[in-house]
């Protein structure tokens, strides 16, 4: 599957993973998970969610670049979805402050 | 077309009236007691120059005065004027106060509402600006989630997907499922929930505007959809959204322009008639100035962060609740001066018929209308 990557000229709006059908580069997705754990200090659930971001964010990435199917894709962020539930009792991209930083961080590594 | 804050009597033509009617009063007194009088001009004008030579120049406004006449049409002058631009000034100044105001505090609290322990259902979509795209628009409760919309399975409602159901819906299973008690709960929960985000600057968005929110399939996203808002896109935060500064502007000049008209009132001891026809002009005047300000704000102190963000100004920005009072207010104040002329112009029509009769004063004119 031809995914393309994110540029802000391209898309009417901010990226989000669950509003694009585009991609980030891991270098990006990368140092704005770098900057949001070196923003402020955060709990143990919020690191937790950062962190299955960052992963979901990196098999796009993974996708993208072939090194997985659609349908290997789609199976793993299920997966991942739901355990992230049955952990943390809430969804990997429900809105808290730690994926609106990591959302912010990021757009501004995609300017 | 008349003019909704300014009558249009003509000063001058009355004052000429006046001073013609009293002397032709006066004239036909005299007749009457049988003295000889001459033939009065039939030309306005010279018998306005007749009647000035005679009995010198009346003013119409003062002649009222002297008969205690109340008018019913009161002119929107310069100290109301004055006085509603203020009004409109202190509702913008309102609303950066609040925009400004205890920030840190704002934070903390929204946080706290954004790392609740329940995901609400107003937040079941949850890419880019969520809260204009779905379960925050007042005025669309009912708005549904498209079919085949995914989320973990301990999210759904006794294994019923929440794909194709609407806002309402789920948030009577989440919180009052089996509570058939009363449907007013969801309702409650609803109000309360939006009533936190409306202290966000992001606010809530337009009115109705989630009627365009245009659901896309996407296999790439968790949930199986993306949504994007033309409507909202373009408007974006300064222009679509309502927040509590927007409400707090319309309370304190609500409560400024009812305090001073009941002064007015006392005052003025106006009509019921010219006191809806005060109120409606102060209150276009106020929401207008209001309005302008706070979008001279953000076209004068905002600056783009990119091509798709701006840089928030407090106050700056449109109160569209603010706009349709405004449009409101104007209609009213056109409804209620068009009911207006249509009196005067049936008064003016009697008046014609009286002033055409010889034995007319302009004392008995006057205490006829």
């Amino acid at each position: 599957m031809k995914i393309q990557k994110y540029q802000k000229d391209l898309s009417t709006q901010l990226y989000h993973f669950e509003s694009s059908g585009m991609y980030c580069e891991k270098g990006d997705i990368e140092r704005a998970g770098d900057a949001v754990v070196n923003s402020s200090k955060w709990s143990e659930n919020e690191l937790a969610q950062l962190e299955k971001i960052i992963e979901l964010e990196l098999l796009r990435y993974g996708l993208a670049t072939d090194k997985l199917t659609l349908d290997q894709y789609q199976k793993i962020v299920s997966e991942e979805v739901d355990t992230f539930y049955q952990k943390w009792h809430m969804h990997i991209f429900k809105d808290t402050s730690i994926s609106q930083t990591f959302y912010t961080f990021l757009n501004k590594e995609l300017l | 077309m008349f003019n909704l804050f300014k009558s249009t009597l003509d000063d001058d033509y009355w004052d000429k009236k006046t001073t013609n009617l009293e002397y032709m009063s006066s004239e036909y007194k005299k007749k009457k007691q049988g003295k000889i009088i001459k033939n009065l001009p039939e030309n306005n004008e010279q018998l306005y120059q007749e009647a000035k030579q005679n009995h010198g120049d009346l003013s119409f406004k003062d002649e009222l005065k002297k008969l205690n006449y109340q008018q019913s049409y009161i002119d929107f002058d310069e100290k109301l004027l004055a006085i509603s631009l203020g009004i409109g000034f202190a509702g913008a100044a309102t609303a950066i106060t609040i925009d400004s105001l205890d920030s840190d505090k704002k934070e903390a609290f929204i946080k706290k509402q954004l790392n609740a322990p329940i995901q609400h259902p107003s937040d079941f979509y949850m890419g880019n600006e969520h809260r204009y795209m779905f379960g925050h628009d007042i005025c669309n409760i009912f708005q549904k989630l498209p079919k085949g919309y995914k989320l973990p399975a301990q999210m759904n409602f006794n294994g019923e997907s929440v794909g194709g159901q609407s806002f309402f819906n789920l948030v009577q299973q989440q919180y009052f499922s089996g509570d058939k008690s009363s449907l007013a709960k969801p309702f409650f929960n609803i109000f309360e929930h939006m009533s936190t985000d409306i202290v966000t600057n992001k606010g809530l968005p337009m009115p109705c505007s989630s009627h365009f929110t245009n659901w896309k399939e996407n296999p790439l996203n968790a949930t199986g959809f993306s949504a994007e808002n033309k409507i909202m896109e373009n408007l974006g935060q300064q222009l679509g959204s309502i927040n509590e500064s927007d409400f707090a502007s319309i309370i304190v000049m609500k409560v400024m322009t009812e305090a001073y008209l009941q002064q007015y009132r006392k005052d003025k001891r106006i009509s019921k008639e010219a006191y809806k026809i005060i109120k409606f002009q102060i209150n276009t005047v106020t929401t207008a100035t209001a309005l302008v300000v706070q979008l001279m704000i953000l076209l004068l102190f905002s600056k783009n962060i990119n091509a798709k963000q701006i840089k928030k100004v407090n106050g700056g920005k449109l109160n569209i609740i603010m706009l349709g009072i405004f449009f409101k207010n104007s209609i009213q104040l056109y409804n209620a001066i068009n009911a207006e002329n249509k009196i005067i112009h049936q008064t003016y029509d009697d008046s014609i018929k009286l002033l055409s009769k010889d034995d007319i004063t302009i004392e008995s004119w006057i205490n006829s209308l």
